[in-house]
């Protein structure tokens, strides 16, 4: 069984997750500011931490700063604040993964299983030939099988190609015409929409948040992407 | 008719009779007058080539007699169209009361004589003309030997030439009267016809402005000088001509040479009406282009030099002027030899070229600062100290109003900056609570036990908290967009892949609407400048909108087009619910088109895609027409380099 700490100087909010991670079949821990978030650390073998940014006190980015500096343990932010600029600090700062508030439950249990999966997971896994990695994903190209975060996924051909093409350039922004060649193998004619409609498809069977993709991002006017996730 | 006197064969038809008629008048008007006033009409006067035969026909006979004095036999019997006969008047006695008659000139007369000595001895061989001998013969004194006459053929070409010629005078003088009347019809019919060409000059059709052509853009004055020079060519053309010969081939050649000339005066009455009308006259000549351009030159030169010196500071400026003036004052006083006078203005001088240079130097401190005000810095205020008397007073207000200045400036971006702080603030202060809220009726929609009426309150808790949320997102962002702190990455964005992509992102929503869209875009790439995510945001909003409120199973239009350094794109749907609003209204923040305010939405939509759309440069209309709802976006396209 998995533990949970979660960390919000709201006691609502606090018992609201603790609810969710229960039924979901979670041990937890609470803690209502950052002082405290560390002391349970210290004291209890934790195996996740859920982090609400803004506390008095010690606020989420520097206690997470601080467990750091002795835990390798994923963190996952609670922000209200939505601007870029603060995601990236904080995933900068040694976060693992943020959730803007007021955030769907459904979701963060999502986030919070996938990055337990990893974390679990860290190291066991063996280099394969034909296998592709980005992130959570994986595609095994002898297999034809594709799994995030360990569950499998079941992907139409189109789908699956693009997965494929996107996986071999990690990175890389390609254009949908690009993309349309090089799986539809047909010259592009007006037909780049498809693309996008296969690209949205693939997003909502991928990523936990289709509407903020960790992995596969849309660059607005110019193509698709994948990125390493956080 | 009108359209018949201005068209251009009729003007040409016109101008080549004026140009005829112009000529006779001329010719009679000349004619007669040279008839009256001049020696040709006199008795007993002689032609030119009359004159000239005379001449021809002794100088003949002179070479007859001097080859018949030395050597008869080497005379010819004949000589060509030459005729001639010789008298011996050896013994032929004259009397010197009676000389011989002479009074004819044609057939020519010489006579061979000889004059006696001072001792009776007779010299040599002398030859007289008749008109010579007249009065000089006396027969004491000389003897005459030979008399000779002779004279051309009437077949000889001179003969003919004369004949012909004398025909014309005769002919001029019997139509004297008839000549000047001819002249006097002509020149008025030439008036006439001048006067009407001068009114059709200029036109074209019936339109009211002067049309120049390429004709009337010649200059005046180098077309005058070919003119003169056509004439003076001509008149020395014509008068050789009249002085050789006077052939029916020379006469025809002189007469079109004369209507060539006339032709042409007519064309110049035509295009000198047509460039006074056009005030086109003085400007259409070589002296005044010379002299304009070398007006202008002289301005370009000034101006240029004005400017130079405008922009030499004002302490050089006026320690150049200052000193030159001085210098020139305390130098003349010494060449003066008025040593005195000179220390007077070099003290002088000294005094004043401090003062004045103090002056300038304030002066441009000033005038920098004034400078640096208008550009908005307002850090470094004047050290007051360097100023002195009325620039001090000007020195402290500059001063006072950068002061007021700097304070309304920093108040502003104060308050500026707290409104939008004030707003994200209290957005995140909503987002907490609004967390609970949440997550509890989503906690309590999984409670089996509510009763019907309560799951029904629930699901009304659920979408409001899921519209609070939405809305504190927007107002976050609409304050951000119109205050202009958000940050806005610009790189070239193709507008085809993004309009794709957004297809591609809304095709689930618009077939559950049963909307079909239709994109239709250039085939070739449109690049503008922009940031990609904004531009995202601005087609999400807008595309949202029409999931929102187009009327289901109708078509949706996409178009992306490129005007006139614009990339142009609208979207245009029929709306469901009729439109009572204003088309400028609805870009205001929360104003929505069904004012229920039941759906879901903050009403910031359109407010804060215009906003983000001139934030990249674009711009941003909304038009409604009955049902169909039309929103156009702007942007300039990027330039390829």
């Amino acid at each position: 069984m998995n533990r949970i700490l979660i960390c919000d100087d709201e006691q609502d909010i606090v018992s609201a997750l603790k609810i969710y991670l229960t039924a979901e079949g979670f041990a937890t821990e609470e803690a209502y500011s950052g002082i405290q978030a560390r002391k349970i650390l210290a004291e209890k073998e934790i195996d996740l931490v859920l982090m609400d940014v803004m506390m008095p006190g010690e606020d989420g980015l520097s206690a997470t700063v601080k467990i750091r500096e002795t835990s390798n343990v994923p963190v996952i932010l609670l922000t209200a604040k939505s601007e870029d600029t603060d995601k990236i600090l904080g995933l900068n700062l040694g976060a693992d993964d943020y959730v803007t508030k007021p955030f769907n439950p459904v979701e963060l249990i999502a986030r919070v299983r996938s990055h337990l999966r990893r974390y679990n997971n860290l190291g066991g896994s063996v280099k394969k030939t034909d296998v592709y990695t980005c992130g959570g994903i994986e595609l095994d190209d002898k297999a034809k099988s594709v799994t995030v975060d360990g569950d499998p996924i079941s992907l139409t051909p189109t789908e699956y190609d693009i997965l494929r093409l996107l996986l071999q350039h990690p990175g890389e922004v390609i254009s949908p015409k690009d993309i349309y060649r090089k799986v539809w193998k047909d010259a592009p004619f007006g037909a780049e929409a498809t693309v996008a409609v296969h690209i949205r498809h693939l997003r909502e069977k991928i990523e936990i948040n289709p509407s903020e993709p960790r992995y596969l991002k849309v660059v607005w006017a110019q193509g698709y992407k994948l990125e390493r996730g956080n | 008719m009108k359209k018949l006197f201005y068209s251009a064969p009729f003007k040409f038809f016109l101008a080549l009779f004026t140009s005829f008629v112009l000529l006779a008048s001329v010719f009679g008007i000349a004619a007669s007058a040279f008839l009256e006033f001049s020696d040709y009409s006199k008795e007993g006067y002689l032609l030119p080539r009359e004159r000239r035969l005379r001449y021809n026909t002794e100088s003949e006979l002179y070479q007859i007699a001097s080859i018949y004095l030395h050597d008869r036999e080497a005379l010819p019997a004949s000589k060509g169209d030459f005729e001639y006969r010789i008298e011996d008047l050896q013994d032929t006695e004259i009397p010197s009361a009676q000389a011989p008659d002479f009074g004819f000139l044609h057939p020519q007369t010489i006579f061979v004589a000889k004059i006696y000595g001072d001792n009776g001895e007779t010299g040599p061989f002398r030859f007289w003309t008749t008109e010579d001998f007249s009065w000089m013969y006396d027969p004491d004194l000389c003897k005459i030997y030979y008399r000779l006459t002779g004279s051309f053929t009437e077949q000889s070409d001179e003969i003919q030439a004369i004949q012909t010629q004398r025909e014309i005078r005769n002919t001029l003088l019997t139509q004297k009267s008839n000549l000047f009347l001819l002249g006097i019809a002509a020149l008025t019919i030439t008036v006439g016809c001048g006067v009407f060409l001068c009114r059709l000059a200029g036109r074209k059709g019936s339109e009211k402005e002067i049309v120049l052509n390429l004709a009337d853009r010649i200059p005046l004055d180098l077309m005058l000088g070919f003119l003169a020079a056509g004439i003076v060519g001509f008149g020395a053309l014509a008068y050789a001509g009249t002085e050789e010969q006077t052939s029916r081939l020379t006469l025809g050649f002189l007469l079109c040479g004369a209507e060539i000339l006339s032709l042409s005066l007519t064309w110049l009455l035509y295009t000198v009406a047509a460039r006074i009308k056009g005030k086109a006259l003085l400007k259409n000549t070589l002296v005044y282009r010379i002299l304009h351009g070398l007006v202008r030159l002289g301005k370009k030169t000034f101006s240029t030099l004005w400017k130079f010196l405008q922009r030499i500071p004002a302490v050089p400026l006026t320690a150049g002027i200052t000193g030159t003036l001085g210098a020139v004052n305390v130098i003349v006083a010494f060449a003066c030899r008025e040593e005195g006078l000179g220390l007077l203005f070099l003290l002088e001088w000294l005094v004043i070229f401090a003062a004045a240079v103090l002056i300038a130097y304030n002066f441009s401190l000033l005038q920098k600062k004034a400078k640096t005000l208008t550009e908005g810095n307002l850090t470094q205020k004047l050290n007051e100290n360097q100023f002195i008397g009325p620039m001090k007073v000007h020195a402290e207000t500059l001063n006072r109003i950068e002061d007021g200045l700097s304070t309304a400036v920093n108040e502003r971006i104060k308050s500026e900056r707290m409104k939008t702080e004030l707003i994200t603030n209290v957005s995140h202060d909503i987002k907490t609570p609004l967390t609970s809220i949440i997550n509890y009726t989503d906690l309590l929609s999984k409670d089996e036990s509510l009763s019907e009426k309560g799951k029904e309150y629930l699901s009304v808790l659920q979408r409001q908290s899921a519209r609070l949320k939405k809305l504190t997102d927007d107002v976050v962002e609409v304050s951000k967009a119109s205050s202009g702190t958000l940050s806005v990455e610009f790189a070239p964005c193709d507008l085809n892949v993004l309009l794709e992509q957004t297809v591609g992102e809304y095709q689930q929503r618009t077939e559950e609407k049963g909307l079909s869209v239709i994109l239709t875009a250039p085939q070739t790439p449109v690049t503008i400048s922009a940031d990609g995510r904004r531009l995202w945001r601005i087609f999400d909003n807008l595309m949202n909108n029409v999931c929102k409120y187009a009327l289901e199973n109708t078509r949706v239009y996409l178009t992306l087009t490129q005007e006139t350094g614009n990339a142009v794109i609208t979207f245009r749907n029929i709306s469901r619910d009729p439109l009572n609003v204003d088309s400028q209204e609805l870009t205001e923040r929360f104003v929505r088109g069904d004012q229920s305010r039941n759906t879901e939405g903050s009403g910031l939509g359109l407010a804060i895609a215009r906003s983000l759309v001139e934030l990249q440069r674009g711009t941003f209309r909304v038009d409604i027409d009955g049902d169909l709802f039309k929103v156009t976006l702007a942007f300039p396209l990027l330039t390829q380099e």
